[in-house]
């Protein structure tokens, strides 16, 4: 059965119809890559998922739950942790505090327990400190560990993005363009993360345009176009359809 | 005189170290994540609603604390005591002293207060009437709110870095 599934997703801007009865299904375990020229919805598929919007039809099931509609800390609580195209640090917080924030069931996030110090509540903090610094050292930013985000380099934001969500550690994982801006280097090195998060049994949805890291990548490729799935299957026989070069080099599509 | 300014002294430093907990506390930590991304806030899990109701009723219980005192203080309050002018001074007290830093907001609004003060002893040695002196009075602390923002807009003892402005 499908961990998560968007049936018939519709959405409206005004008189655009950004995503137009839109159904995609990913399996447990799967790396599921999601492309499409600009403007084909893959976004606006994204944000009614994770319940960044609302759609105005149609459905989202995770794990067998009808989420549709769900607030993102919801979906959080949930296991699906999704990241922001352009990267969106807490820039007025280090890269520590980027990372701890996102612990979850921390004690001393309730008024209570963080005014009394309760034990339970420093204990906690203690194992989310190390978990932290673990991830911060496993994607080498344990050098700017105490500088504020907005510091860091839009490749070193995308690490710290990425580390921060670990930090949740999500059945499901939804990149929004994860290497966009990013230099060739650094590309594969988030690659290979994203690679061995899902050998672990990470499920992994990913939006981009770096197509060759793309097709390398993933288990499968969805291809979006005018808000409707145009292509979906193994990356090598989508690349070749003639229907997605169609859709990327012109035809009536742009 | 000694007593009150130990009570009043004493409640102020409990408060300060109440908020300071509950600031240092992951609970503070998921405050300073809303004032910097809200979205992202709730994508990592948290109820941002609950969060920015809370601190609006403990900011609102910490004013009615103080009012409190303030009426124990004067022995009479009236609704004309709590003028406009009130919630001004004490943001632009927060803003010179430097938002997001208890002991700079404190130091903030002793200068403010301070500046009151003096400019009631000034009021004894110029010439002009009362109603003169309040309105120049105004212009000066005016006058104080455009030269922070213009060049130290985190407040004097706050970090630019924290608060996401310019230098």
């Amino acid at each position: 059965m499908s961990l998560l599934a968007a049936e018939g997703l519709v959405k409206d801007f005004g008189g655009l119809r950004a995503i137009d009865d839109l159904s995609v299904s990913v399996d447990e375990g799967e790396l599921v890559g999601v492309m499409g020229p600009n403007g084909a919805g893959k976004s606006t598929f994204f944000n009614c998922v994770s319940g960044v919007i609302k759609p105005d039809a149609g459905t989202v099931t995770l794990d067998g739950a009808d989420v549709t509609g769900d607030p993102p800390e919801s979906l959080a609580h949930r296991g699906l942790v999704r990241t922001f195209q352009n990267t969106r640090e807490l820039e007025t917080m280090t890269v520590r505090d980027n990372v701890r924030l996102a612990a979850p069931d921390q004690p001393g996030e309730r008024t209570l327990p963080a005014l009394l110090r309760s034990g339970s509540m420093q204990d906690h903090e203690k194992r989310v400190r190390e978990r932290a610094d673990e991830l911060i050292e496993t994607f080498e930013l344990d050098h700017l560990a105490d500088e504020y985000s907005s510091n860091l380099s839009g490749g070193q934001r995308k690490l710290l993005e990425l580390a921060r969500t670990l930090m949740l550690d999500p059945d499901v994982l939804m990149l929004d363009e994860p290497f966009a801006g990013v230099n060739p280097t650094l590309t594969r090195e988030i690659a290979d993360r994203i690679r061995d998060l899902n050998a672990d049994g990470m499920t992994v949805v990913i939006i981009e345009h770096e197509l060759e890291t793309l097709t390398e990548l993933v288990d499968r490729l969805v291809v979006l176009q005018q808000g409707r799935l145009l292509v979906e299957g193994d990356p090598e026989a989508v690349l070749s359809d003639e229907r997605v070069i169609e859709a990327y080099l012109g035809g009536d599509a742009e | 005189m000694i007593a009150t300014i130990l009570v009043i002294g004493g409640l102020t430093l409990i408060t300060l170290a109440a908020v300071t907990r509950l600031t240092e506390a992951p609970y503070g930590r998921v405050l300073r994540a809303i004032r910097a991304d809200e979205l992202v806030t709730r994508s990592v899990g948290k109820s941002t609603i609950v969060y920015k109701t809370q601190a609006f009723v403990y900011g609102a219980a910490l004013a009615g604390l103080a009012g409190g005192v303030f009426a124990l203080y004067n022995g009479a309050v009236a609704p004309g005591f709590f003028t406009i002018q009130v919630t001004v001074t004490i943001w632009i007290g927060m803003l010179l002293g430097g938002a997001a830093n208890h002991r700079a907001v404190l130091a903030g609004l002793a200068v403010i207060m301070g500046l009151r003060l003096v400019s009631r002893f000034g009021l004894s040695v110029t010439p002009v009437s009362g109603d003169v002196f309040a309105a120049f009075r105004l212009v000066v602390v005016g006058l104080i709110l455009v030269a922070v923002i213009r060049f130290r807009p985190a407040g004097i003892w706050g970090d630019p870095q924290e608060l996401g402005v310019d230098r």
